[in-house]
């Protein structure tokens, strides 16, 4: 029936360019079938690797001057400080003059003051920059609980948690003892009574993010000096993060730190000082992928390839096999001239 | 020698007896030639996009300074009483910058444009009126504003007031109320005292370049004239404060700095990157401040970042992005009205003020196109034969089927 097939070329055979040879004149062999086999399962899972490569991406770090006209954000704090909530006051201060007074924004609870064993005590935390899955899943959006303010419970520590909106300039967020820093007439806290070793669970800026990590997050600074001064350098960059068409803008900092002690509450300020900046410039971490036919392309190219190269491979392999043991072993498995199949 | 090359023949044909050209095999052929040109097409589209590449250096320039485009336009307030200041943290002060390199268009009640003029408070040629009309020897007083006792033993050194504009300067400086100079009969004869008054409905537009220090600073735009001493910075407010209807509401028409992209880009044709460059070199443009209220402080912090521009033209453009904060607080200090719990800071000038601060980073958007004709001729070649190859591979295992099933048939 070849024949029939082969001696009236016309029609649409007529454009066929793949070079089919009859059965009559090709040989199989059952090591080329299985070598087929294989072959097939290869690129396969070639191809498999491939399309999850591409549904992966790759991470591309960008990077735009910040100008999307947001004047004010939120800073995100979660802090036990271990004195009593009421010789605590809570303050911004910023680049434009304003005073915001924290305090009516944040909550106050009466709580004892001890650091969870996995918090980094007085030490640099071990800073490892977050790839673009765990900030992925890490994304989930949260609010302070609030209501909960029970400040005067006569605790020995505060802690102190809530969102604090801000102008978008550089300022100094503070907490700090009542009658020092500011003036206050009402209550004077006794220095001996001051003591400002904090814990930090939480300090970020923007939307409040729980559980992606900041520098800041879960340290604590014990001191057993009773006019302490600690201030952190913060300056932060935006950051957005953009992966499968979802978004997370926030921000990221950098963070230094300095702590003082002094004897005398005239020579320092006690209190823990978070002064903070803005960078221009910001950051985008998105992931990319190449468009959907260059990807095609590709996957046609390396399985082509493959076939391509497996093919040349199994023939230097025959030839090789034909020149160390002969024809006759090269010849095994190999089906006869005329098959039942081809009568 | 041909029986040796022959050895080599990658591309071993097989003889034409023993091919075999089928229905499907032109089908296949068929959709592999439409795929390959599809694929092709779509390389071109790609290797033809221009891409915006930014890439981040440290601004290593030295001793740059930096233009300040700014077009603003007050529809309260008249261009006399306006004063565009410009101080620096390097100790440069550019007082009165509206004399210099702005323009002063005056805006009639309803918003259109009256006049163009390149203003200056008072008249430019005051002292020649005075002298004109009182003779050459005049020294006019100075109201107290300066102390002229030693004027009758001291010939030499005497202190005058020749016009209306020193009359003025004294005033300040003496920290004392000129209002709008009536009474001050250098102002009367100069006309000073009726102008004012006639425009004192008018709006004001300012518009105009300032070659500054590229250090931080602020630029701003206060009422009255201005005198700096020594650690301290005034603008008499006695004109604005006793007409109610000044009102420091403004819109921005534009801020950049340095030059604008838009006007170098007309041999450019990629809309979308013109579209990101001009957002991105004036986000405050078409910004519009309508509070109502007569004493406030209207603050713009500004980070200027410093940009170059490489076209796929191989020109160069050297300006300025910015990021922007806007802010705004009453003169009397309290709670801010949105966020009850903010309190704002007491005193200062009702002004706008633009508080500038440099990057210390540079930004080289590079324009280029996402392939190379390499890269471009390696895709086409790989779209060809992986498309073939494949097309092989989907021809033969339909002809083998093909031929299992006639088989069957057949037996």
């Amino acid at each position: 029936m070849e024949e029939r097939r082969s001696k009236s070329p016309g029609g649409i055979k007529v454009f066929d360019a793949f070079p089919k040879v009859a059965t009559q004149h090709s040989v199989r062999s059952s090591r080329g079938g299985s070598s087929t086999i294989f072959l097939m399962i290869f690129v396969l899972f070639i191809a498999y690797v491939e399309i999850g490569d591409w549904f992966d991406g790759t991470m591309d770090r960008n990077f735009t001057v910040d100008n999307n006209g947001d004047d004010s954000l939120n800073i995100n704090i979660d802090i036990v400080v271990a004195m009593p909530c009421n010789f605590l006051h809570t303050n911004v201060l910023d680049f434009t003059r304003d005073r915001t007074l924290a305090a009516d924004y944040l909550s106050y609870e009466g709580v004892n003051f001890f650091i969870p064993s996995i918090y980094l005590l007085n030490d640099q935390r071990h800073v490892v920059t977050p790839d673009m899955d765990e900030i992925m899943k890490e994304s989930l959006l949260a609010e302070f609980r609030i209501g909960i303010s029970d400040p005067n419970s006569g605790a020995p520590a505060c802690h102190i948690f809530g969102n604090i909106p801000v102008t978008k300039v550089s300022g100094d967020f503070h907490i700090t003892a009542k009658g020092y820093t500011y003036r206050d007439f009402r209550s004077n806290v006794p220095p001996q009574a001051l003591n400002f070793s904090h814990v930090i669970s939480e300090f970020s800026f923007g939307d409040f993010y729980p559980f992606l990590q900041n520098p800041l997050d879960f340290t604590a600074r014990t001191t057993n000096a009773n006019i302490q001064n600690y201030q952190y350098f913060l300056s932060a960059v935006p950051t957005l993060y953009k992966r499968l068409g979802v978004e997370i803008d926030t921000y990221q900092y950098a963070s230094t730190e300095e702590e003082k002690s002094f004897d005398n509450p005239g020579l320092g300020m006690p209190g823990i000082f978070f002064k903070y900046d803005f960078e221009a410039i910001k950051l985008i971490v998105e992931d990319k992928r190449i468009s959907f036919t260059a990807f095609v392309v590709r996957l046609v190219t390396i399985c082509g390839g493959l076939i391509i190269c497996f093919g040349w491979a199994y023939r230097g392999f025959d030839k090789l096999i034909i020149l160390l043991f002969g024809k006759k072993v090269a010849r095994r498995g190999q089906e006869k001239a005329a098959t039942f199949l081809a009568t | 020698m041909k029986s040796k090359l022959l050895a080599f023949d990658a591309f071993a044909k097989t003889v034409e007896d023993a091919r075999v050209r089928t229905t499907s095999g032109g089908l296949v052929t068929m959709t592999c030639l439409v795929a390959v040109v599809l694929l092709i097409l779509n390389e071109w589209n790609e290797f033809n996009t221009v891409k915006l590449h930014p890439e981040i250096v440290v601004d290593r320039d030295r001793a740059k300074r930096l233009d300040v485009n700014l077009d603003i336009s007050f529809p309260k307030l008249p261009c006399e009483v306006l004063t565009l200041d410009i101080m620096d943290v390097s100790g440069e002060l550019q007082e009165d910058v509206a004399k210099f390199g702005f323009t002063k268009i005056r805006l009639a009640p309803r918003g259109h444009e009256i006049a163009e003029e390149a203003l200056t408070m008072g008249n430019e040629d005051g002292k020649d009126t005075m002298m004109r009309i009182k003779g050459s020897d005049y020294c006019g007083p100075c109201y107290g504003a300066k102390d002229q006792s030693n004027n009758d033993n001291d010939q030499v050194q005497k202190v005058c007031c020749n016009s209306c504009e020193e009359v003025r300067q004294a005033y300040v400086k003496a920290g004392w109320a000129f209002f709008d100079g009536k009474d001050v009969e250098q102002c009367e004869q100069e006309g000073y005292v009726s102008k004012i008054n006639e425009r004192l409905h008018e709006g004001c537009r300012i518009k105009g370049t300032a070659n500054i220090n590229r250090v931080a600073g602020n630029l701003h735009i206060a009422p009255g004239a201005s005198y700096t001493g020594q650690f301290r910075h005034i603008h008499d407010l006695s004109l604005f404060e006793k007409h109610e209807h000044f009102t420091f509401e403004h819109v921005i028409n534009h801020l950049s700095f340095g030059p604008d992209p838009g006007s170098d880009l007309q041999n450019n044709n990629d809309d979308n990157n013109i579209k990101n460059l001009m957002f991105s070199t004036h986000p405050l443009d078409g910004f519009k401040s309508t509070v109502d209220e007569r004493f406030k402080v209207y603050s713009y912090f500004v980070k200027v970042v410093s940009t170059r521009y490489e076209f796929l033209n191989h020109t160069f453009l050297e300006t300025n992005q910015f990021s922007a904060t806007k802010h705004n607080r009453p003169l009397q200090g309290g709670p801010d009205e949105d966020h009850k719990h903010t309190i704002h800071s007491r005193g200062g000038h009702p002004a706008v003020f633009f508080n500038l601060e440099i990057s210390p980073i540079k930004v080289i958007n590079r324009e280029e196109y996402s392939n190379t004709w390499g890269s471009f001729f390696l895709s086409v070649c790989s779209a060809i034969g992986g498309v073939l190859t494949i097309g092989a591979v989907v021809d033969r295992t339909i002809y083998e089927t093909d031929k299992v099933i006639r088989s069957k048939k057949d037996t």
